[in-house]
């Protein structure tokens, strides 16, 4: 029987997925201004963070490919 | 009916007519050996890569409901509506990491719903169906409300008949539906959220470009939003809301958008959704790629204020005589629009309905074929039996949604869609939890269950709406000095608000680390495990891995 391979083991970069949870302090963003294209800065800063969700979850994804499986 | 009302649904049904094709047509697509298993019927197959689940878990989680409910709620409330955003941003770095692992022990036991990986790792089948009859009671309002959706559609067409006649239009489109799902099983909705994610894409694009510079651009939206919504309403004597939160609110708005977060993988439909997929590198690019649908929710949500500041009012349900704020969306496209183009916005939202409507009933069937009838009922059925069995249920579960919106008022889907999202979170210490540790004790789980869902039930009950005089039920915001623990208020006097789901979860974890505690110093017997550290971690290609579809 062929030997069970060793458990994957924590990868340091998963804590980028904690940088997106910043959307959730809601006093650093509860402003009008300054607007952005009409958009007063509560919504824009919002959508800021669609991309930065994106960009954490993809480096960890990134960084997940070199382990050993 | 206005021609431009003729127009708009000739356009609606030539797509819904394209859709029930695809349906139908679904079953031969990429077709397995049988459709008699619950792998096939049930879960496509197991085999969707990347592009087949960014579709089909898009079109469950982002549904027809949330298409219409969330601008809604921006409508009538302002900036609270919004943590539609939040909620979907924080989600996907949330739960990155457990649905890898949930997918890789389902694939290596052959787990169909998360009350069998429950099963299977605490050998309780106590405690699997207390997940199980959870996961139907919260799905089953959530496909009602997506009959709502469907039919605050087909009402701004004009076909707003009363009483049970008013309703047939939508039942014909449940039966089509119902007959399709039935014989194709996953794949007819994963066929059809290709066409219903092209057709909202496009609607969305341009009503976020169009209509803004239709009406003066969003800075002159928002100052007018601004203005309407800080009228007095003459029922509760407060503003409607604002376009920012206020100093109560904001711990209201994060709680929300993190336990909606939390909730959302709890659901049978989204995990039946992930474990259609045929491996973990498809589950990890589809975490990077899904948020694309999450920008779109925000754009519209922002469609409230376009709402609002047109001019639009929502329209009378002439079934229960009250207005439907529902319906502030499809009025505003049906206005602003030329009638083909509504037309295609009016599919759009329909067939948003159908296809987290079908995946939903295929959860809550396969939730009751394997962790009710086979447990309870018939434990040697066969996988042909179970097929059929589940085929059967997804039936019965669709009509009792159909039978919600008939006999009673939809008011009553959207409390009882309140309370499921509450519910479902009290599943998290048995199901997610589980995941990466059996440490909590399984008589701890079931006790935290019933506190959390016991002492949620109970704050929701609490809750009044001054707006709509309704005494109980009437949200899921509560103020924090209302909070007692035995009689003992912590917060007392405060009106800040929070979140019930997350009260009830915090209590719910506590309760069971405590029995833990207990049961351990007790040396109760804590089930047997069927599963093995490696198999968290098995991908797509290990050896060990359960043959698809065999017994």
């Amino acid at each position: 029987m062929p030997k069970e391979p060793p458990p994957r083991r924590w990868n340091p970069w998963n804590l980028l997925l904690l940088v997106p949870l910043l959307m959730l302090i809601t006093p650093w963003y509860n402003f009008d201004g300054p607007r952005v294209f009409g958009l007063p800065f509560f919504y824009w800063y919002q959508f800021l963070f669609v991309p930065v969700g994106v960009i954490c979850v993809g480096v960890v994804y990134a960084k997940s490919r070199g382990e050993r499986r | 009916m206005s021609t431009d009302q003729i127009v708009q649904l000739a356009v609606f049904l030539v797509l819904f007519v394209l859709v029930a094709v695809m349906g139908f047509m679904a079953s031969r697509w990429q077709a397995g050996n049988t459709l008699d298993h619950l792998d096939e019927w049930g879960l496509g197959g197991r085999k969707f890569g990347s592009w087949i689940t960014w579709f089909l878990v898009g079109g469950d989680l982002y549904t027809a409901y949330t298409f219409v409910a969330v601008p809604a709620l921006i409508f009538g409330a302002g900036a609270l509506g919004f943590y539609a955003l939040p909620y979907t941003v924080v989600l996907y770095p949330i739960i990155f990491l457990p649905l890898q692992r949930m997918w890789s022990v389902s694939r290596m036991h052959g787990y169909v719903t998360p009350a069998d990986f429950v099963r299977g790792r605490y050998g309780s089948s106590l405690l699997a169906l207390l997940i199980a009859i959870t996961g139907i009671v919260a799905t089953m309002p959530y496909i009602a409300l997506q009959l709502v959706g469907l039919e605050s559609v087909l009402r701004t067409m004009g076909v707003n008949g009363s009483g049970l006649l008013g309703h047939l239009p939508l039942f014909i489109a449940f039966v089509i539906l119902a007959v399709y799902t039935y014989q194709s099983g996953l794949r007819a909705p994963a066929l059809i959220a290709f066409v219903k994610d092209a057709l909202i894409y496009l609607v969305i694009i341009v009503a976020i470009i169009y209509l803004p510079s239709k009406l003066g651009g969003w800075s002159h939206i928002f100052d007018q939003a601004s203005t309407a919504l800080a009228k007095t309403n003459p029922t509760t004597n407060k503003p409607f809301g604002s376009t920012l939160l206020g100093p109560t609110n904001q711990l209201q708005y994060a709680t929300l958008a993190l336990g909606s977060a939390l909730a959302l993988f709890l659901y049978p439909h989204s995990i039946t959704g992930i474990l259609a997929s045929k491996s973990r590198t498809v589950i990890k690019k589809n975490m990077v790629a899904l948020p694309a649908y999450s920008l779109v929710l925000g754009l519209l949500a922002l469609l409230g204020y376009v709402a609002l500041v047109s001019g639009a009012k929502p329209i009378v349900n002439q079934a229960t005589g009250k207005p439907d704020s529902n319906t502030i969306v499809p009025v505003l496209f049906g206005q602003q629009f030329p009638a083909w183009f509504a037309g295609i916005a009016f599919a759009a939202i329909g067939i948003g309905a159908l296809v987290p409507a079908a995946i939903m009933s295929i959860a809550a069937a396969n939730l009751w074929t394997r962790n009710i009838y086979k447990e309870y009922f018939k434990r040697d059925a066969t996988p042909k039996q179970e097929a059929t069995q589940a085929k059967l249920a997804s039936l019965v579960v669709k009509f009792g949604a159909v039978a919600f919106v008939l006999f009673v008022d939809p008011q009553f889907s959207i409390d009882l869609q309140l309370i499921g999202g509450v519910i479902i979170l009290q599943t998290l210490p048995s199901v997610a939890i589980a995941l990466y540790t059996r440490w909590l004790h399984r008589w701890g789980l079931v006790a935290g269950w019933v506190v959390g869902m016991g002492w949620g039930l109970y704050l929701l009950y609490t809750i009044p709406n001054p707006a709509n005089g309704k005494a109980h039920f009437g949200g899921s915001a509560l103020a924090t000095g209302n909070l007692s623990l035995f009689g003992w208020h912590p917060f007392a006097g405060s009106a800040v608000q929070i979140y019930v789901g997350a009260v009830a979860l915090v209590a719910n974890v506590v309760v069971a680390v405590v029995v833990t505690l207990i049961a351990r110093q007790a040396k109760w017997f804590n089930g047997v495990d069927q599963t093995n550290t490696a198999d968290y971690d098995r991908d797509e290609g290990d050896p060990k891995l359960k043959e698809i579809a065999v017994h």
